[in-house]
């Protein structure tokens, strides 16, 4: 029993790598394509660089929201958190707060954002879809409130490092934030016990309760841990667009999700993992640029990329049948 | 649990109040308008002496030997864009006056010789920061001048730095770019343009005691230039009346960026706060939301064009329609379909490393019932 069970799991984890595997594979193809039919223009330093430096903002908030999506919530607040963000920042900059203070406030008031959205989820027992979607009003609300809709400069040595700054004079530094935040939620989701625990519950809830985990404990801090970094996203915003605007991060949220569930992650809970996050995003991403650089309409656009969208979701769908109907 | 989902509960509703109380206490300390003056001035002093340099140099023969083929509709001479590249970020793709804009942009890029896939588009969705990706992605196509439609005066002063940074010459439309000419509509004095008109209107009617409200549909998450769109038409009832009689009968609604549903429910609400008003002047930043705002006035049996003294920005293909139907008295034109002849011009001019004048302004002018087929005929 043990053995077949055993057996079920190596399966599962089998099908997920394949998933991954496959998504990789496609962006792989995606990227010569683009880089034959895009030359001399998409393969080019001048376009990759800041095509990912563009991404890294979307890529931080989407390993993080991947975390709470696998535990079977979601987070529709982020595009709120990222426009109240940038419009905090730049009110805090015009206040004349040090630029290193300024990321202190912004950072915790997005874990705040994110306890919030926490603690309505996880203590009063509103559904997460509605809770986030009331919060994402709140959140934009409050930015619009603050600077009455108008856009501010947010100019200083440090918010302009996070978005614009090299390290080493030569990697961009929301390069490296990317690189940090997908290697942290990476380990944590896929070599932790936390990560473990994560799984756990969005399979199933009810039996991860009862063999002692605390799912409201996990849930929570995993909605906090994303409103921080929502806020980290919308301080790389500010810092790209040196602007501080109520209207950053609108619409945000479903590209973001979108990525994820591009990615492989299920709504559901339980399955997803943060390589396909991160093909998820760059999948998208070079599908804009690319097309952009084809002098594609936007029209068209969203149609491509809702096509992709339900394309490689169906290809999960069947394979999962597939297994199904094997076992 | 159930106590700690009370306290929860309790803990949210005061959170909630308190965030009520204490946010109109937070408002945003800086007049956003000091920016604009700022970043306008910031122009203006920039082109003044270019402006200087430039007479005593000889002008812009080359900018206006250009012109006067693109108004005439004529192949320039020489085809001087041929071999160049163009890049044109658009504001916002799907809206008829971008739309406008960009077809003329096209069909002047091809009388100036240029190749029609040597121009790159793309479309910014008014947002800043698609604008900001789009800017990038044109910075790697490294065209010979971009032409900058973006709705953000402050991003644009980070795309301002990328592309002069690459030596790339930028012609900002409508919002002002630094270290770019501007091209299209001075907003303020648009609006104030469609203020006098209405102005003309209500004295004729009697004069100002005889106005119950002045309605302003405005967009403020546009940014302060456009704001300038429906403040001008304030403006010009303040300087022809007074302050202190305008002030109390005026009043203010978003009506978001295009969109008649938004419009119609701002226009609703402001009907019910203003129940008695008959004789009302009324503008909107285009005439897409002065659609919804019309089909509000209709809905509420308030609507009689006699009493309704509106004047609306752009004058496109739905506010041509509207004067024809006789929906509203006037609408200040800008021209969309007239942009490319000076946009490629002055493109074409950067190009061959001749110098543009710094603004570039349409010359607009009020269509009503008795010169819609003059300027545009059916």
């Amino acid at each position: 029993m043990a053995e077949n069970a055993n057996a079920g799991i190596s399966k599962k984890r089998h099908f997920k790598i394949n998933n991954t595997a496959i998504l990789f594979i496609i962006l792989a193809g995606m990227f010569i394509i683009a880089s034959y039919v895009g030359r001399p223009f998409f393969f080019s330093k001048l376009n990759l660089i800041p095509m990912i430096n563009n991404l890294s903002f979307i890529g931080v908030v989407a390993a993080v929201l991947t975390m709470v999506m696998v535990t079977g919530e979601i987070d529709f607040s982020i595009g709120g958190n990222i426009g109240l963000t940038a419009c905090l920042t730049a009110l805090l900059l015009e206040r004349g707060l040090p630029g290193w203070l300024v990321v202190v406030i912004v950072l915790a008031t997005g874990a705040a954002m994110g306890a919030f959205n926490g603690m309505v989820v996880t203590v009063i027992g509103v559904n997460s879809m509605i809770a986030t979607i009331g919060t994402m009003f709140i959140w934009r609300g409050i930015g619009y409130t603050l600077t009455n809709g108008e856009s501010i400069l947010a100019m200083n040595p440090v918010i302009d490092y996070i978005g614009r700054g090299f390290v080493f004079k030569v990697i961009p530094f929301p390069i490296v934030l990317l690189v940090v935040v997908f290697t942290i939620t990476y380990i944590v989701m896929h070599h932790s016990k936390w990560g473990r625990k994560i799984y756990a519950i969005g399979s199933n809830p009810l039996a991860s309760f009862l063999s002692g985990i605390n799912v409201k404990k996990v849930k929570f801090i995993g909605f906090l841990i994303c409103g921080m970094t929502a806020s980290l996203g919308g301080l790389i915003l500010t810092s790209l667009t040196a602007v501080g605007m109520p209207q950053h991060g609108q619409g945000l949220e479903l590209l973001i999700i979108s990525s994820i569930i591009l990615g492989g992650t299920v709504l559901g809970g339980g399955k997803g993992t943060i390589l396909g996050t991160l093909a998820g995003v760059f999948i998208l991403s070079v599908l804009y640029n690319f097309l952009t650089i084809m002098n594609i309409y936007y029209f068209y656009m969203q149609i491509v990329q809702g096509t992709i969208l339900i394309l490689i979701v169906s290809t999960y769908e069947m394979k999962q049948t597939m297994i199904r109907r094997r076992t | 649990m159930s106590k700690l989902k009370l306290v929860s509960f309790v803990g949210l509703v005061v959170v909630v109040l308190v965030t009520l109380i204490i946010l109109p206490a937070c408002t945003k300390a800086a007049e956003p308008k000091v920016v604009t003056e700022t970043v306008i001035e910031t122009v203006v002093e920039t082109v003044t002496e270019t402006v200087i340099e430039t007479v005593e140099e000889g002008g812009y023969a080359f900018y206006e030997e250009m012109r006067e083929y693109a108004k005439a509709g004529e192949e320039y001479t020489g085809a001087p864009a041929a071999g160049h590249t163009l890049a044109f970020t658009n504001i916002m793709g799907g809206i008829p006056f971008c739309e406008s804009v960009w077809q003329n942009i096209q069909d002047q890029w091809v009388l100036a010789g240029g190749d029609p896939a040597d121009i790159f588009y793309a479309d910014n969705q008014y947002d800043a920061t698609i604008g900001l990706k789009n800017a990038d992605i044109m910075l790697a196509k490294n065209p010979d001048v971009l032409i900058n439609f973006q709705f953000d005066s402050k991003v644009n002063s980070i795309i301002s730095t990328k592309f002069t940074q690459a030596g790339i010459p930028i012609i900002a439309v409508d919002v002002p770019t630094p270290n770019a000419p501007f091209m299209g509509c001075n907003n303020f004095y648009v609006s104030y343009l469609g203020g006098e008109y209405a102005i003309e209107a209500v004295e004729a009617q009697g004069g100002i005691d005889t106005i119950d409200a002045i309605i302003l549909i405005q967009f403020p998450a546009g940014g302060d230039v456009l704001m300038l769109r429906s403040e001008g038409f304030y403006q010009a009832f303040v300087d022809k009346y007074g302050a202190d009689v305008i002030d109390p009968i005026t009043h203010r609604a978003d009506g978001g960026a295009g969109e008649a549903e938004q419009a119609n429910k701002a226009m609703t609400n402001i009907l019910s706060t203003i129940p008695d008003a008959e004789n009302v002047a009324m503008t909107s930043i285009n005439e897409q939301t002065m659609s919804g705002c019309i089909a509000a006035i209709q809905t509420a049996g308030r609507w009689d064009s006699e009493k309704w003294f509106i004047v609306t920005m752009g004058c496109d293909d739905v506010g041509k329609q509207q004067i024809r139907d006789g929906l509203i008295d006037g609408a200040v034109a800008f021209f969309p379909e007239k942009y490319g002849e000076y946009l490629v011009p002055a493109s074409v001019a950067l190009m061959n490393d001749e110098l543009v004048p710094p603004f570039l302004y349409v010359d607009n002018v009020v269509i009503n019932s008795d010169n819609i087929d003059e300027w545009y005929p059916e």
